[in-house]
């Protein structure tokens, strides 16, 4: 799959797009800050161009593993100066999958996302800090269920290459990151389900001239 | 079908596990409907009597595949002299297809439980897990879970007409439920 999310190209930036093979991505998490610099890209990432998982232990017997279908997010992406990132993402708290109708109910009654009052799941960063070239915690706000937290996620660009079939660059970032559903008032099913949600986000970027069209 | 074997009468371990295997089967379709009908709100005890009916499946496997195996030995009573060759053939026949109900019904229950798209594990008496020998199959899922519901149903079915043909055969005066529950005419 190559499609490509939509660019807007902010001062005289690479060409870039998004492109998405079925794998992941919620670039959502990235690099934070204020006025873009020179070299900042600016990408509309949603599940076309990447996947956000999440898994939950049960009874310290098994993991149960879900997704979310639907997600949109803005990033603002430059490499040369990754604190200068910016990332704000929205997911669509009823499209949690988990391979059972009555688990996703369950997802969406009012003891979980309570998605009738409040339908999006959503996360801004505050700041980027960078650990390394490739390496970087994301420091930003997670409102669940109308209650907002600091949360901090943890990426790293796994690869960046050129494709030669694509005659582009593309980028692949892996976001991590875990998250106490009680905080957010979420304390069903405690004798069962653990506290502590496991992230996984996977972005799949595509960067170069060839994207230009992408859309 | 029972009313119908008269003579030897059975060994004690085929008298056990008929005995058991009709128990393991009431216990395993009661709490079959109990377990399906809760709803994931009590997560916890929904979880820990799937693990329950489970074991009881793979335990009543177990037991109906040592009885075929005591079957083949031989060992077991002849027909009653008065039962005509046409109600021999449907008892015969009505014996292979609750052997074959009890075989299949375990196995497709297995395989749903292997091949569910949301992966559950299979504790073996809550404790000893239990390899899931394909992978998750949403077709094959498909397949097997109403398959496995539907021969459990016919099982029940014809584990009742069972029962009733072999109380009947003893209030005319048959042996045949006495022999098996008490191993004597």
């Amino acid at each position: 799959m190559t499609s490509r999310s939509r660019r807007r190209p902010r001062r005289g930036s690479l060409k870039a797009g998004i492109f998405a093979g079925g794998l992941s991505l919620f670039a959502g998490l990235c690099l934070a800050t204020a006025a873009p610099s020179v070299g900042a890209e600016q990408y509309v990432v949603d599940q076309r161009f990447g996947t956000i998982d999440f898994s939950v232990d049960q009874l310290g017997i098994f993991a149960a593993h879900g997704s979310f279908r639907t997600f949109r997010g803005d990033l603002l992406l430059d490499f040369a100066q990754s604190e200068k990132s910016h990332v704000e993402v929205d997911v669509d708290a009823g499209s949690a999958d988990m391979a059972m109708a009555d688990a996703e109910a369950m997802l969406r009654s009012p003891s979980y996302f309570d998605v009738d009052r409040y339908p999006r799941i959503h996360f801004a960063s505050a700041g980027i800090e960078p650990l390394g070239p490739t390496h970087f915690l994301i420091h930003g706000a997670l409102q669940i269920r109308g209650v907002t937290k600091p949360e901090t996620l943890d990426a790293t660009l796994v690869d960046r290459h050129h494709d030669a079939a694509l005659n582009a660059d593309v980028a692949n970032f892996v976001v991590k990151g875990d998250l106490h559903r009680s905080a957010f008032g979420m304390v069903a099913n405690e004798d069962f389900i653990s506290d502590t949600i496991s992230l996984l986000i996977r972005i799949h970027l595509l960067l170069g001239a060839s994207a230009r069209a992408g859309g | 079908m029972p009313g119908d074997e008269v003579a030897r009468g059975w060994t004690r371990a085929q008298r056990w596990t008929h005995w058991l295997t009709a128990a393991l089967v009431t216990a395993a379709i009661a709490v079959a409907v109990v377990m399906v009908r809760l709803p994931l709100s009590e997560l916890r005890q929904k979880f820990w009597l799937y693990q329950i009916h489970k074991s009881i499946g793979l335990i009543v496997l177990a037991i109906v595949l040592s009885r075929l195996a005591l079957r083949a030995t031989g060992r077991r009573p002849g027909w009653s002299d008065t039962l005509s060759a046409l109600r021999r053939r449907l008892a015969a026949g009505g014996h292979a297809t609750l052997y074959g109900l009890l075989v299949l019904v375990p196995t497709l229950g297995y395989l749903t439980a292997a091949s569910a798209p949301f992966q559950v594990p299979t504790l073996f008496l809550g404790v000893v897990a239990v390899p899931h020998v394909v992978a998750p199959d949403p077709t094959l899922y498909a397949l097997v879970r109403p398959g496995h519901v539907i021969a459990a149903t016919l099982l029940g079915v014809l584990a009742l007409g069972h029962a009733a043909i072999a109380i009947a055969a003893h209030r005319r005066g048959n042996p045949m439920l006495r022999r098996m529950w008490a191993g004597t005419a």
